[in-house]
């Protein structure tokens, strides 16, 4: 520990600022608290629209500007975007951080090894499969933004509402008490990965990103043809391998002077940890200036792979456009010919979804749209949708309903699966309708005057009509103009069955 | 027939009809000029100079009296609040003298005004008109209490306003029928203030109330000739069962008596108006502001001969007296609107529950009793939000007020949309509450303020 470990590196510092920044809008984000107030809404907002920055719902989105830069980003200084934007990331480094604070010795606990290459591909390639094959559940697993979303949203918000609810009981009327909803299985899951990723975080630092995450797999190979790369100068090294045992990421070979690009994350700790200061974080083209002393180049890299950085590219792009173009063509496809209903109750999806299919494919399940839900009509699915779609968004009527003028969960959702409606159109969207069943009506059960669904329908698709059979009134409704929001059943007041449901269509009109 | 729909209680009022008679009558003297000093007519609107503010003709004496009359008890005010702060004179010197500019030519003081400075500061900046181009009014302080303080008040009056005479002289706010009989009869101020009548120093004289109805008739019932009255009158209070300006007004007219009226905007409450009521009103003429609606309602009626307003900033005065160049009455549409904007500014604000709960349990869970607690609540802080005013600066703030109340005190299973309208709850309200439409009113605000959040 030499007096030069005293000069702060600011790219570290700038990197742990932003990623900080990132990780705290996320978490705003997906706790949802404090809607209303101006501030929090303006987070909300920032928040959102990082979610678009997200690897995984860029491709899905097939937003090609997003998916450009952050391949262009990566192009320049390497994977980033897992040490910055990547929330999941970034709260690894924040779990290995908060051992290293507990335990000093265990800063300096790893050591280089190789990459569990046949893992991190196969997981590559499920991945693939999944977004090609529109199979929801595989890329909700996978991604790590979702997996993120999930443990704040399904993990740690009933807690927050439950300190909210403390609050409110406690301070008063500043705070409003909310129904604590707790999605089970969604909360199971979302506990378990945070408790094996954590775990992961705290032995072995970024193992997960290096071993198994798709994204940052996708993105190594990608750095592998960064202009910028973590560089070792050999004439100052001491070989005191201090760099690769501070390295989170098990990247740096100490005794071959070379960092693996495709496992570093770029977190900058190494330069600060050196005491020769040599190591920098600079262009290749110093790198093969240096060439000449035996230094691992990207040039000996681009022999590993065997092809140049044009035809990498090209082979990425033609790898992901056609995938997405397959989710969507078999999006179209499941949309056809199926709008009838056959009696069965089927799960309602939110407007702007398009159809279910749609959903499937696109859809990481990172609850976004669930946690901004203002009435909490959108919860997450356990087996409505079947196992492609488990842990989507799925209507809930007994916990809300669709607000009329309201398409927040459209201008939310990162991934494009449930698109941002405008909200004239979305009044327009029919994504269900009612169903009237007489035997559990009150009006025919109690013998009393009801008419709550017609009353509070916003369409105005229930008419209250007189019986010719008993004289009472019950509701009737015009399934023309019916758009599925489900308020008459969520407000029907017959118990324990609804008199009035909604069934979805499978392809919304 | 238009009046067909109105919600009156009686299909026409006394005093519509007589509204109508009068105006029938107004219009069909407009063409004559010159009225008659002696004439039953009521006051005949006179079109003034172009830009200025138009005027009534008082039938009594002829006097052109500017349908704005400047209330002179609200001036801006330095060091202090309304009541212990001194009159902040340079401010108050140009609204006056605007408004003079404009056309008006009433001024309306008192005793009591701003510690008596109000007086003074009048007298001061009219010294500098000619004394007939304007109307100066006080008042005899109900706070007298001998004939000779009443001298005594009567002639430092005279002097702090720098005036030989007053156009229109009041018994000031007579409320209480013991203190009028103490000190204008038992102690003949009365005959004191008629006598300064028939000696000139006082043209008109009259009294301003803010009594019941029994006083109201035992005044008018003495043998005194009241030259003009001033009363309480806006359209809030036209039918308010206590202030009942409708009646009071209808046996002034009935008698052929001109009204002045005071608190036309209801010291700036008809200004704040809910919701509902400044929709109606934007959706009549969306032109007009509330202060113009509430100056309007009052000047439309024919036996009005001014209507005062205690201005307090220069943009009152300018407000005001835009609203009266070039006076249009409202229309019975207009009228009838705002009648019914009163009936929904009274059902806009409290709900008359008195928690007893009577009404609970209902059969679908409905917590009436604690929806119309957090409404009431709301309405007794004054921060019950607006949604037509939402970018108002407060309304945020009040808007989550509201929700994180309602959300506090009614479990997701009570709240208001649950009613199903059964009314099983109405005939044990011992208030007589239409509980399930008053639950309504408080639904749609609720998911108003709920839904328009951006």
């Amino acid at each position: 520990m030499s007096k030069k470990r005293k000069i702060y590196n600011p790219l570290r510092l700038i990197r742990q600022l932003v990623a900080v920044i990132c990780l705290l809008l996320f978490v705003v984000a997906f706790a949802d608290w404090g809607n209303g107030t101006p501030t929090i809404d303006q987070l909300h907002t920032i928040a959102s629209a990082l979610a678009g920055w997200q690897f995984v719902p860029a491709i899905l989105s097939v937003s090609g500007t997003t998916i450009v830069l952050l391949l262009l980003l990566t192009l320049l200084v390497g994977r980033i975007y897992c040490s910055v934007l990547c929330p999941l990331g970034v709260a690894q480094d924040a779990v290995n951080t908060l051992r290293n604070y507990h335990d000093k010795k265990a800063a300096t606990r790893f050591a280089y090894r190789k990459a569990d290459n046949w893992l991190r591909y196969l997981v590559l390639a499920v991945m693939a499969l999944g977004i090609a094959t529109g199979t929801g559940v595989v890329v909700a697993l996978l991604d790590p933004y979702s997996i993120f979303g999930r443990i704040i949203y399904d993990g740690f918000r009933p807690l927050v509402q439950a300190l909210n609810n403390a609050l409110a009981l406690t301070v008063g009327d500043t705070f409003g008490r909310e129904t604590v909803s707790i999605a089970w299985l969604s909360s199971i899951i979302a506990l378990g990965t945070m408790g094996i990723i954590g775990a992961i975080a705290w032995m072995w630092g970024r193992r997960y990103c290096n071993a198994f995450c798709p994204v940052g797999t996708l993105l190594g190979e990608v750095s592998r043809f960064a202009l910028m790369k973590i560089d070792i100068d050999t004439e100052k090294c001491n070989s005191c391998g201090l760099c690769a045992r501070k390295c989170k990421s098990e990247c740096i070979d100490p005794k071959n002077h070379k960092v693996d690009p495709t496992r570093c994350v770029v977190c900058f700790d190494c330069i600060d940890v050196c005491s020769q200061q040599a190591i920098s974080f600079s262009p290749i083209k110093i790198a093969k200036q240096n060439s000449h002393a035996k230094v691992e180049t990207p040039q000996a890299n681009k022999s590993v792979v065997g092809m140049s950085r044009g035809k990498f590219i090209a082979s990425i792009a033609a790898a992901t456009i056609p995938a997405t173009e397959i989710a969507m063509a078999q999006g179209r496809r499941r949309g056809k010919g199926d709008g009838k209903c056959n009696g069965e109750t089927r799960p309602v999806a939110p407007p702007g979804a398009r159809s279910l299919s749609n959903l499937h494919a696109k859809c990481t399940a990172c609850h976004l749209c669930v946690s901004k839900c203002p009435t909490h009509v959108l919860q997450p699915a356990v087996m409505e949708y079947g196992l492609q779609g488990m842990m989507q968004p799925v209507m809930r009527f007994d916990k809300g309903y669709c607000l009329y003028d309201c398409n927040l969960c459209g201008e939310v959702c990162p991934t494009g699966a449930i698109e941002l409606l405008d909200r004239e159109e979305k009044k327009m969207t029919f994504i269900g309708h009612a169903v009237f069943n007489k035997e559990h009506c009150i009006v025919n059960t109690d013998h009393v005057e009801c008419g709550n669904c017609a009353e509070h329908c916003p369409a105005e698709a229930i008419k209250m009509v007189k019986s010719p059979i008993d004289r009472r009134t019950y509701p009737e409704v015009e399934k023309a103009l019916c758009i599925g929001c489900g308020r008459c059943e969520y407000l029907c007041p017959a118990k324990p069955l609804k008199a009035i449901t909604v069934k979805g269509y499978r392809t919304h009109k | 027939m238009k009046q067909s729909r109105y919600i009156f209680s009686e299909p026409i009022s006394r005093a519509e009809a007589l509204r109508r008679m009068a105006t029938a009558v107004a219009v069909g003297t407009l063409g004559l000029g010159a009225c008659d000093r002696a004439s039953n007519s009521s006051p005949v609107t006179v079109t003034p100079a172009e830009g200025k503010v138009s005027r009534r003709r008082n039938p009594q004496n002829g006097d052109e009296i500017s349908m704005l009359g400047f209330g002179c008890m609200r001036f801006p005010t330095v060091g202090g609040d309304r009541y212990t702060g001194d009159i902040d004179r340079k401010p108050t010197r140009e609204m006056l003298e605007y408004a003079y500019e404009c056309g008006v030519n009433y001024f309306d003081t008192a005793w009591m005004y701003h510690k008596g400075t109000s007086e003074e500061v009048v007298g001061e900046v009219l010294q500098q008109y000619p004394r007939e181009s304007f109307y100066l009014a006080d008042k005899m302080p109900p706070t007298a209490k001998t004939l000779a303080e009443a001298k005594e008040i009567f002639s430092t009056q005279l002097s702090r306003c720098k005036v030989d005479y007053f156009d229109y002289y009041l018994c000031h706010s007579i409320s209480r029928q013991y203190v009028f009989q103490n000190l204008y009869l038992d102690e003949g101020v009365l005959d004191f203030l008629l006598e300064q009548k028939r000696a000139g120093k006082i043209r008109q004289l009259g009294f301003s109330f803010h009594g019941d109805l029994a006083l109201f008739e035992w005044l008018l019932a003495l043998p005194v000739e009241w030259d003009f009255v001033q009363i309480q009158m806006n359209w809030l209070d036209w039918k308010d069962n206590v202030r009942q300006a409708e009646t009071l007004y209808t046996m002034l007219a009935e008698r052929k008596i001109p009204v002045i009226v005071m608190e036309p905007i209801r010291g700036g409450a008809l200004i704040d108006v809910p919701f509902s009521v400044r929709e109606m009103m934007e959706q009549s003429d969306a032109e007009l502001s509330p202060a113009a609606w509430a100056l309007k309602f009052c000047a439309t009626y024919p036996y009005v001969l001014t209507v005062l307003s205690g201005m307090s900033k220069m943009e009152h005065v300018v407000e005001n007296c835009q609203t009266f160049t070039d006076f249009k009455p409202l229309s019975d549409e207009q009228m009838a609107m705002l009648h019914r904007a009163a009936d929904m500014y009274r059902t806009n604000t409290r709900i008359d529950c008195t928690d007893c709960l009577y009404c609970m349990p209902c059969p679908y869970g409905v917590d009436i009793a604690g929806i119309f607690r957090v409404y009431n609540r709301c309405v007794d802080d004054g921060v019950l939000p607006n949604p037509a005013a939402k970018h108002d600066e407060e309304y945020l703030s009040r808007r989550r007020k509201l929700l994180n109340r309602y959300k506090n005190a009614v479990s997701e299973r009570g709240r208001v949309d649950r009613c199903t309208g059964c009314n099983k709850c109405s005939p044990k309200c011992p208030q007589g509450l239409h509980i399930p439409q008053q639950l309504s009113r408080v639904e749609k605000l609720i998911e108003r303020v709920r839904d328009e959040w951006r």
